[in-house]
């Protein structure tokens, strides 16, 4: 596995054999993405009155907004889905916690839950308890203003045919509050970043499965959420396409988003998360940072945890009891 | 794409909402126009559609109205009379059909128009022919065989003088198709004699008295023309005519074919559902085939606002549809003329208007069914498998209103679909009634609503964004849990349940017989029944069903008393203040419709409804308080303050759920009697509001039952007795207005009732276990 540190430290965007640096593209982007923490709590409204986004009657206390250590609190989520013939418990009592500039990574089997956690946080499915709190502001209280913090890319999400890539970044800019001068430069920074110039004005039905890729992200960073939600922002795409993803996580975390990941490429995640949750059949049976996972299960690197995990039924025992079950555990 | 954005200014929240519907519309219908697919049901299909139908419209359904040529072998069955002998008719018609052989030949040999441009010149030697040049005396060549057939092709028989019928009589009964009566006395020197046709309302006796007419024109252009070519004669045709059309005539004259006024508007609202069919798919499971609707449902913006944006798209590009469909078939029947072979004149710009206005109703109405149906679907294809029914369903009605026995009342003024084509009928027709008309668009409208709201549901559900096992009937599938009122969609569906129910009640009573005092006892019993029925055993079935509390869902607990105070003194004053308001509503209408018609109406409904109460005033009093005053006030209490009001108020703010309570039950009103009023709508639903504030404030239906009961019972009773009351000198008679100090001694106990109702305090018991049960929900109802 290749561990590029250069890339860490000095983001670059590879695509097509094209490398560009960053830093070097448009200098001055600093005003265009403030400080997360105060775009979270003081989002600025399309008619330029500041107004606090949260809900009235419940205000964050000021102890929060400053003292907040978590950009991401999901507290106790569980969902179960009935079918004609049973019960599937899809989300079970799932909690984690995000700060600002961390990657959280979270892994697991197909259908152990995580797109469930997802779309229950954006407020897509309603969770039958629990709750989901992004800069304080809870997910039962102010969905809407919740959602605005949120910028989602997943695997399933698409681009409209008939319009063309600006026309959808511009469309999504209103639709988030943004105001008219602004989603211009936006987009216009942007397609710089993510080097979506050369088709940003193309119809979407033209593009390549990279290139939606690419302006979905850019889709999801037009408000500039200091929360980004990726669920498998690199599915079908070839090993350029994913490096480019990645490249551009890893340049979200530098610049103090707090981002959740679900990949299944476990070696770029490796890399990439800060810390990693890990669930299976809808329980989070393992977290931690990478080198705390490695003390707890004995193994190397995820792949391996992967393949105890999925080999082994979880016990009925709260999951944080049971951290260490996968010592020995090959049967 | 900037110049459509708003100026920018301190706008608020509701403002925001609106720009962001807007937004999500001109999102919606950009991506809509800009694919191919609409391009060609929009525009292409209106361009190719009306002109093929046209086409066909003339070749094949109107071939019966256009006349035959002379070689079609149609046999007409005719006969013939006169004064005079069989022989002398024979002759005179005899010679008239040699004259038209004569013609035949000469317009064979020499060319029809050269006759005419010879008119002035000098005399040709052809022309002076003497075989045709005297009409008066043509030779005969003493034909005594009596082949003779004039018009040879058809069958001619002749009428005596002694035949038991009179040529007039064989045409009425439909024995012969035309006859012909010729009338040869007083003749000029000139005329063969007079001719009168006698023919039917029915296309071939029409086409009969046409063909004779044709030779009899042909015949007096000839003897005209020849007359002032060759000498200087007196002009004036030959043969005189005379038409007679025998029987009633149907309502438009000369089409009797097919009623264009029916099938033009069922053409219309058939090509603005494939205009609204395809945007309905894609934007809904289109965009969820594309995945693009995750993510739009991940933005900050409320579902309703998406789906309601989704619906206004449909409804833009159907109303398009609409537009060029009007355009592209007035232009086409202008073209073709189609108008004028129907009879009936050219449609005017204002039917045109009227129709579109009808075709934007109904594509609202069609547009949320769409919408409906297409939430459901995770596909496109899957889309199109659940429309197909639709679409066929939608044809039956269709079909049904192209009946012309088919009018726009009872029931069919409120059956979806039906209604609307009726009533464009009606308005291409010109004979539109105002209310029908008035049901049917507020029908339609409800239903349009009811269905938005079902879409919003499906639209919004978890199971429909992402789960692939929910299937149409789950919505109406039973809660795990009890609840303590009725689920919204279910309080929905109930409401759209009702009123087809609530029309078919008021058919079956209004076909009772009701001569006797016994039958009109049953009748009023049978009301109770039915009000019974409808309004508390379908509500409480469905609330079991949905397993409601019966108490917490219908608001069965015991009010404070000062609630029951306020409604005994509402009970009582109510009444003047409403019969004061229908008495306002009579001005208002004078001062629309004029003072005649107001007189006229007034008249009328004191026409209709007087038998009514006398037969009312010879029913015991027991069967008028059970069927007028405690059924209707205990049921209908059951259903709009029970559940609707209560389910309602768990959504919406409270004075929202006040008002469309009301307003509902207005609109019920205005159709629970037989005859639809109108004037019952405004009164009633203030007493509405009355008894929705009422029922809000004492978390009960009981004190709005005794103010509804009391009220009714008032109103009833005064009628009941009013002989006797009028007998006392101070109760004003029928015609009188109500006394000035009655409608105030009422209005002062009215607010000081409502005052009462203000003060009173709402249990607080009850709205603190609304909002926990809000949280429990959403917490801790899957836990266990």
């Amino acid at each position: 596995m290749i561990v590029l540190s250069t890339f860490l430290r000095r983001p670059l965007i590879v695509d097509c054999g094209v490398v560009r640096d960053l830093s070097k593209c448009k200098p001055d982007r600093s005003t265009l993405l403030p400080d997360p923490l105060e775009l979270g709590f003081d989002f600025k409204r399309r008619n330029g009155t500041r107004k606090a986004l949260v809900d009235k009657k419940h205000p964050p206390s000021n102890r929060d907004l400053t003292d907040h250590q978590f950009m991401i609190r999901i507290h106790q989520l569980c969902k179960t889905f009935e079918t004609a013939l049973r019960k599937i418990k899809a989300v079970d009592h799932v909690s984690f916690e995000v700060k600002p500039s961390e990657v959280y990574g979270l892994l697991g089997p197909n259908g152990a839950g995580k797109t469930t956690v997802i779309r229950m946080i954006l407020g897509l499915l309603r969770p039958d308890s629990g709750y989901a709190e992004i800069g304080g502001i809870n997910s039962r209280e102010a969905p809407d203003d919740l959602k605005r913090m949120v910028g989602f890319v997943s695997a399933s999400a698409g681009v409209y045919q008939w319009l063309s890539g600006r026309e959808m970044l511009s469309f999504f800019g209103d639709i988030y509050g943004l105001e008219e001068t602004n989603i211009t430069n936006r987009i216009d920074e942007l397609a710089g970043i993510l080097d979506l110039e050369d088709f940003i004005d193309q119809g979407c039905a033209t593009l390549s499965t990279g290139q939606k890729q690419r302006l979905s992200l850019a889709r999801a960073l037009i408000h500039d959420p200091p929360v980004m939600m990726l669920d498998e922002p690199t599915l079908g795409l070839d090993v350029v396409g994913s490096q480019v993803i990645f490249n551009y996580i890893d340049l979200l975390k530098q610049r103090g988003k707090a981002i959740i990941l679900c990949t299944h490429r476990l070696e770029q995640a490796q890399r990439v998360c800060s810390r990693f949750g890990l669930l299976h059949q809808g329980r989070k049976v393992l977290e931690g940072t990478l080198e705390e996972l490695r003390t707890q299960t004995g193994r190397a690197d995820l792949v391996e945890m992967f393949v105890d995990l999925i080999g082994v039924e979880p016990s009925q025992n709260k999951p944080q009891k049971q951290l260490g079950m996968t010592t020995g555990s090959n049967s | 794409m900037s110049d459509e954005l708003p100026v920018k200014s301190p706008a608020t929240l509701p403002r925001r909402g609106a720009f962001k519907i807007g937004r999500l519309v001109l999102k919606e219908l950009r991506e809509t126009l800009r694919d191919r697919r609409t391009i060609v049901t929009l525009i292409l299909m209106p361009l190719l559609v009306y002109p093929a139908l046209s086409l066909v419209f003339k070749s094949f359904l109107l071939s019966g109205t256009i006349p035959v040529p002379s070689d079609k072998p149609i046999e007409f069955q005719l006969v013939y009379a006169g004064n005079g002998t069989e022989g002398q008719v024979q002759e005179a018609l005899f010679r008239f059909n040699q004259i038209i052989e004569v013609i035949e030949a000469e317009g064979v040999r020499n060319g029809k128009s050269e006759a005419g441009t010879r008119s002035n010149g000098p005399v040709d030697p052809n022309e002076t022919d003497p075989e045709k040049n005297d009409l008066g005396e043509p030779e005969i060549e003493g034909n005594a065989s009596f082949e003779f057939l004039p018009f040879k092709e058809h069958e001619w028989r002749f009428v005596d003088d002694s035949a038991e019928f009179t040529p007039a009589q064989f045409v009425e009964a439909g024995a012969v198709d035309a006859a012909v009566y010729f009338d040869l006395e007083g003749r000029q020197p000139w005329e063969l004699g007079k001719l009168k046709i006698f023919t039917r309302d029915d296309p071939v006796s029409q086409l009969a008295a046409k063909y004779i007419e044709s030779k009899i024109n042909l015949v007096n252009e000839f003897d005209i023309e020849q007359r002032l070519r060759s000498r200087n004669l007196p002009t004036g045709p030959v043969i005189g005519l005379l038409q007679e059309t025998l029987g009633q005539p149907t309502e438009d004259e000369g089409s009797g074919t097919f009623p264009l006024a029916s099938i033009v508007p069922l053409i219309l609202i058939l090509m603005t559902i494939t205009g609204a069919v395809y945007p309905a798919i894609d934007l809904t499971a289109g965009e969820r085939e594309r995945g693009t609707l995750e993510t739009l449902m991940a933005a900050p913006i409320p579902r309703f606002g998406i789906l309601f944006s989704k619906f206004l798209a449909v409804l833009t590009v159907a109303t398009f549809t609409a537009v060029l469909n009007i355009v592209g078939m007035f232009a086409t029947i202008w073209a073709f003329q189609l108008d004028k072979q129907f009879g009936g004149g050219l449609f005017g710009i204002d039917v045109m208007l009227k129709m579109l206005l009808l075709l934007i109703l109904f594509a609202a109405f069609f547009s949320a069914i769409l919408l409906v149906v297409t939430s459901f679907a995770k596909s496109f294809k899957e889309a199109q498998v659940y429309l197909i029914p639709v679409i066929l369903l939608s044809l039956g009605p269709g079909l049904i209103s192209l009946a012309p026995a088919m009018t726009l009342s009872g029931p069919y003024a409120v059956c979806p679909m039906i209604n609307i084509l009726l009533l464009a009928r009606d308005v291409i027709n010109g004979s539109v009634e105002l209310v029908p008309a008035f049901v049917a668009v507020v029908s339609t409208i409800v239903y349009s609503l009811a269905a938005i709201g079902l879409a919003a549901r499906i639209f919004g559900s978890d199971a429909m964004l992402f789960a692939d096992n929910r299937s149409l009937l789950e919505v109406l599938q039973r809660p795990r849990k009890s609840t303590k009122t009725v689920p919204f969609d279910a309080a929905m569906l109930c409401l759209v349940l009702l009123l087809p129910m609530n029309f078919l009640a008021i058919g079956f009573l209004s076909r009772m017989p009701s001569d006797t005092v016994g039958q009109v006892q049953l009748r009023f019993l049978m009301m109770g029944f039915f009000l019974f029925l409808t309004f508390l055993v379908v509500p409480t079935l469905i609330a079991r069903h949905q397993r409601t509390e019966t108490g917490s869902g219908f608001g069965l607990n015991f009010p404070r008393a000062i609630f029951l105070v306020a409604a005994v003194m509402l009970g009582v004053s109510l009444w003047p203040i409403v019969m004061s308001l229908t008495e306002l509503w009579q001005h208002v209408y004078g001062w629309v419709a004029g003072a005649e018609a107001q007189a006229e109406w007034k008249e009328r409904l004191i026409e209709t409804t007087k038998p009514q109460v006398e037969m009312v005033r010879r029913v015991p009093w027991w069967i008028i308080a059970i069927s007028f005053s405690i059924i209707p006030a205990l049921c209908e209490e059951w259903f709009f303050r029970g559940m609707l009001l209560r389910t309602l108020l768990k959504s919406v703010k409270p004075w929202r759920a006040i008002l469309l309570t009301a307003v509902l039950f207005g609109a019920f009103h205005m159709i629970s009697n037989s005859v639809i009023a109108i004037d019952r709508l405004i009164p009633t639903t203030l007493v509405g509001l009355v008894l929705g504030y009422l029922a809000y404030k004492s978390d009960s239906i009981w004190p709005g039952v005794i103010l509804h009961a009391l009220h009714n019972a008032f109103v009833i009773f005064l009628a009941y007795f009013q002989e006797t009351l009028m007998q006392q000198s101070w109760f004003p008679g029928e015609e009188e207005p109500i006394p000035t100090s009655w409608v105030a001694i009422g209005f002062t106990l009215a607010i000081v009732a409502v005052l009462l109702v203000f003060v009173g305090k709402r249990p607080m018991v009850d709205a603190v276990e609304d909002e926990s049960e809000i949280l429990e929900s959403e917490t801790a109802t899957a836990i266990d």
